[in-house]
């Protein structure tokens, strides 16, 4: 990449110095351009008084681009916050930048209308070339000798470094009669090639909030008082009266006299934090704020403080002869309690303006973070001719937030993405899980009523089914607390865990309920496999498919092999990885969950085997096979309340319960057996229906009878208390 | 209760199985070929993607979520560009004293194959590559720089790690992205995929395409980087390719394999592509024999087992090894 530039001057040293053929034939070629581009611009001018220049690439036509970047095949308008510029590529490279000092620094020349000067800066920090597209400087306007002077001038700024006061080229001497013009030219494209080209190359990374000292922007003094990056006063002669009357110098006349009536201006200072470009570099000249940036220590703070009408202005009269030392008496700046005055060796002056920045040292307790006031004092002349001061005005000043580059604010870390992404989910499932909550408190009033049991019920295992399981993905597995158990030992994050919010959700509730309620939370009503198996288990019933489930003995040993399947897992896990993950395929889960049996075809058999045994022994494969069944009801043990309803009949002489479970975890001696129940609550359907539940329907039928009983017994007694 | 077996009830219980299988297959069906979801984006200054076949989408989708979090932390890891990762880390201070288990393993498989190829791969070639990329130097600053590249000199711990010699440094490049894509895809296989495509940096197969046919993948011809060479076939493997077509770092046609000893580009081989099981091995393998030339790829291959070459010579000529 650097090749390009590196050629270029290689090429060009033969001819430094003098004017070579080849430099006389590019310098005539130029002018030819100029002056073509001239009578555009003429045109151009009379319609755009102000000559805001339109669209940069509209500018930049082929022999402009030629002009001010030899080489150049492409350009492209850079999409930053930064100054205006076109990148400019040689093919594929990318070999610097081309900008006009109109839309980067809209700097006037000799006439007040900024001119337009369009150059390019390569990427080595180097000028290319730089031609003049507008200007109304009046020593250069309709003069060929002077035009032809200024195109030979701005194009020995060629190699160049990038920043103002730089040398070499041309002496701005160069173009006789048109000096101030050519200097400003110059001083423009040295001054726009550096920030544009520093804009782009000095990385600027804040980790806290800091005062901006690279962007810069043309901007207007009333641009800056209504951003609040100036503070702005005033001041009438009416306004001055009463400042006089309220000092009590009301009687006497000021120092400066006024001029005009009570509306006209008798002073406009304002006042800024300067070390920002936008506000110093707009308020002062170029080479004024050259001096803060390069002449002063590093850390040197700076006030602007500028007159921008008025008679009145902040320097005072004695300014222009105050011997070195002296005091500027008619303004000082405060902050917290401590009062700044200003001397003459502490402020560098702008030339032509009355606009100067008031250098406070790196150690000078300053925080210009901080608010800070500044004061303006005038001085009436009493009869006896001396002058007493009196304050004019006191300006509160805190630097605008636009000119304090903030840190990227944190970024959300990796794992909340998900959450954030997945908020539709995440707020089902929540809304579900709600819903499970107060089935399982008010589980006594819903297990009253039949028929609301089976619909909520049936509906829940449903959702279970179909949204979580086949829409979601969301089937807690074996797999899972493999990985849970394997996490300490892994070096994934947290954060890898916590990216799966359904998961993390559905295993925190499972844990939660684990240790309240027991396994059947999960089990009876979350998991969607043994969802599945359930409503099976209820269409076979109702198309009376033959029941069959061991006795309580052999059940006794069959639920062993559940944990013996787990037990195999979990050894094959840290003996042999590999074959774990074989081992997993105990679980039908992703076959007929996760994949929807989208899978190879043993897979598929296997899980329908499974299925089709759950439809003659319900959940034949929770009860005897499931690891993750297994793991919750190992941990089921710590359970801490027990919510299902029994009666001293229950077991003994009763059975109803019993046979009532569709899973058998219902013991002879009518005790639950928690680490095999599913919660389904069915049993406590049947312990709240005074038909069937012996001991309650014995007690309706006494009720009942009572209620039946000899009719004058009760009226009786009622009227005998009414009595 | 199976004496009671009759007629009926046997219908039923067939009518029940075919219902039951008629279901299950309609389900697959309805999930049948699945959509693969792509993920594409930049790993360590690589152009990535990580393509998952899943029946269900939203799994897919969630699934590269999450490892784009595992993504971002081997990014705090082995990133030359982050000012706090453990590599710049080791780099800026010479030695880390609790290194993560990623690095010390990258470590470890780097100095496995520096041993191997006596040097052809060498992880402290970073001096030589900075030295090259400011623009070289005379012959004695050639010689000093070549003097910090030494594998031997990496001390390599349990947990920690460090240079013998101020002035070392490490580059991981291609072998840490190797890494990457073989923990990516471990933990996909662990998720329960079967078919993925994770190319971050590396390109590595989790089982084969769509079809059951192995991916096939495009390596491009040396001579003309846009035209593509040969096809090679991939499925649950990991493929890496070492070239010199790719960056050119210096005038006298050095390019970005570079030999640790002697600081030149080698000339034997234009591009080595490695077929191997993990993609840290075809990255490390593909370098070494760039640098260490056709008759060495034997040896080094028989080291790393089902691993396989395919070589093109200066000439033109294309060999497998
Ligand atoms: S035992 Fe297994 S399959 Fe049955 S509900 Fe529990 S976790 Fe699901
Ligand atoms: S019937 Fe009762 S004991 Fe049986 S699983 Fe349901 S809630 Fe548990």
């Amino acid at each position: 990449m650097a090749g390009l530039p590196m050629m270029r001057s290689a090429e060009q040293t033969p001819a430094a110095g003098t004017l070579s053929p080849v430099r006389l034939a590019t310098a005539l070629r130029l002018l030819l351009l100029v002056m073509a581009l001239w009578l555009c611009q003429m045109v151009a001018a009379a319609a755009q008084s102000e000559g805001s220049g339109g669209p940069l690439l509209d500018r930049l036509t082929p022999e402009v681009v030629e002009a001010v970047f030899p080489g150049i095949t492409r350009v492209e308008l850079v999409e930053d916050d930064g100054p205006a510029a076109a990148a400019a590529y040689a093919g594929e490279e990318m070999a610097g930048y081309i900008f006009s000092t109109l839309d980067v620094l809209r700097a006037p020349g000799y006439s007040s209308t900024p001119f337009d000067v369009v150059a390019g800066v390569g990427l080595d920090g180097r000028v290319t070339g730089a031609v003049v597209l507008f200007h109304r400087e009046p020593y250069l306007m309709n003069d060929e000798r002077r035009t032809g002077q200024l195109v030979t001038f701005l194009h020995a700024l060629e190699g160049l470094e990038s920043r103002l006061g730089a040398t070499g080229g041309l002496e701005p001497g160069f173009v006789a009669g048109a000096t101030i013009s050519a200097r400003a030219m110059r001083n423009a494209v040295l001054e726009g090639a550096g920030m544009v080209l520093g804009y782009r190359t000095e990385m600027v990374v804040v980790t806290e909030p800091t005062i901006d000292t690279i962007n810069f922007k043309p901007m207007s003094a009333d641009e800056l008082t209504d951003m609040g990056a100036l503070a702005r006063a005033r001041i009438t002669n009416a306004d001055l009266a009463a400042a006089m009357e309220q000092a009590g110098l009301g009687d006497y006349l000021p120092e400066i006299p006024t001029v005009g009536g009570p509306n006209d201006l008798y002073a406009d200072i304002v006042f800024g934090y300067a070390n920002p470009p936008k506000i110093g570099r707009n308020g002062v000249t170029a080479e004024t704020f050259d001096q803060l940036v390069n002449g002063t220590p590093e850390g040197t703070m700076a006030i602007y403080a500028g007159s921008l009408g008025g008679v009145f202005d902040h320097r005072g009269a004695r300014f222009n002869n105050l011997s070195a030392g002296l005091l500027l008496e008619r303004i000082s700046v405060e902050q917290g309690g401590k009062t700044f005055r200003l001397h003459k060796p502490d402020v560098i002056f702008s030339r032509g303006k009355i606009a100067d920045l008031l250098l406070l040292p790196p150690d000078a307790q300053f925080d210009p973070m901080a608010p800070w006031t500044a004061q303006i004092y005038a001085s009436a002349r009493l009869p006896d001719g001396s002058l007493r001061q009196f304050q004019l005005a006191d300006l509160d000043y805190s630097l605008p937030p636009e000119m304090i580059l903030m840190p990227p604010p944190v970024l959300a870390p990796a794992w909340a993405e998900p959450w954030i992404e997945g908020w539709p989910e995440i707020a089902i499932l929540v809304v579900a899980l709600s819903v499970l909550t107060a089935i399982l408190v008010f589980q006594g009033q819903l297990t009253r009523r039949r028929k609301l049991h089976l619909w909520v019920r049936n509906g829940f295992l449903l959702f279970t089914l179909v949204w979580i399981g086949w829409i979601a993905g969301a089937q807690l597995s074996i797999v899972h607390v493999i990985n849970y158990i394997k996490a300490p030992f892994s070096d994934l994050g947290f954060a890898f865990y916590l990216a799966e919010p359904l998961i993390v959700i559905l295993s925190i509730y499972t844990a939660v309920s684990l240790v309240l309620l027991g396994r059947g939370v999960f089990c009876g009503w979350l998991c969607p496999f043994g969802a599945l198996q359930e409503l099976l288990a209820k269409v076979a019933r109702a198309l009376k498919l033959p029941q069959w489930n061991p006795s309580e003995t052999l059940q006794r040993q069959l639920w062993w092999g559940k944990y013996a399947s787990l037990a195999l897992i979990l050894v094959l896990v840290f003996v042999a990885p590999d074959l774990s993950s074989i081992a997993q395929e105990i679980e039908p889960f992703k076959t007929a969950i996760t994949a929807m049996f989208a899978r190879a075809l043993p897979y598929v058999i296997y899980a329908v085997i499974l299925l089709g045994i759950g439809l003659f022994t319900e959940r034949a494969f929770c009860r005897f096979l499931c690891p993750l069944g297994a793991t919750l009801a190992v941990l089921d043990r710590l359970h801490l309340i027990e919510m299902l309803k029994r009666r001293p009949e229950c077991g003994n002489p009763c059975h109803l319960c019993e046979r009532s479970c569709p899973v058998r975890a219902i013991e002879k001696s009518g005790k639950i057996v928690m680490a095999e129940c599913f919660q389904c609550l069915d049993c406590q359907v049947e312990y709240y229906d005074d038909h069937r539940c012996p001991p309650l329907s014995k007690i309706r039928k006494q009720l009942e009878k009572a209620k039946r009983g000899p009719a004058p017994a009760r009226p009786a007694v009622v009227a005998r208390k009414a009595a | 209760m199976a004496g009671r077996l009759n007629r009926r009830h046997a219908l039923r219980i067939l009518g029940a199985g075919a219902v039951l299988g008629l279901g299950a297959v309609g389900l697959g069906t309805m999930r049948g070929q699945p959509e693969p979801k792509v993920w594409r984006g930049e790993v360590l200054g690589a152009v990535s993607a990580m393509t998952l076949w899943h029946p269900n989408p939203r799994v897919a989708e969630r699934t590269i979520g999450r490892m784009l979090v595992e993504i971002d932390r081997l990014d705090r890891i082995f990133s030359l560009y982050r000012k706090d990762s453990e590599l710049v880390q080791l780099n800026s201070e010479g030695r880390l004293a609790e290194a993560s288990a990623d690095l010390v393993l990258v470590f470890e498989e780097s100095l496995r194959i520096a041993h191997l190829s006596n040097g052809a791969f060498d992880p402290s070639i970073q001096p030589l590559w900075q030295f090259k990329a400011r623009g070289g130097g005379s012959k004695e600053e050639l010689g000093q720089v070549l003097g910090l590249v030494d594998h031997a000199a990496i001390d390599l711990g349990a947990r920690s790690i460090g240079f013998a010699r101020p002035g070392m440094a490490a580059t991981l490049n291609g072998i840490a992205q190797g890494h990457i894509t073989d923990r990516i895809t471990d933990l996909l296989v662990n998720d329960g995929f079967e078919q993925a495509m994770v190319e971050l940096g590396e390109t590595r197969a989790l089982g084969s395409a769509p079809g059951g046919r192995p991916f096939a993948v495009g390596l491009v011809d040396p001579a003309d980087p846009r035209a593509i060479a040969r096809q090679v076939e991939l499925a649950s493997a990991g493929l890496a390719v070492s070239g010199g077509y790719g960056l050119r770092l210096d005038a006298e046609g050095g390019n970005h394999v570079i030999d640790p000893a002697t600081g030149t580009s080698p000339g034997d081989l234009t591009q080595v592509a490695v077929i191997s099981p993990r993609s840290i091995w075809a990255d490390a393998l593909s370098t070494a024999i760039s640098v260490a030339g056709e008759a060495a790829a034997p040896r080094l291959l028989a080291a790393y087992p089902e691993s396989r070459a395919i070589l093109w010579r200066a000439d033109g000529t294309v060999v497998e090894a």
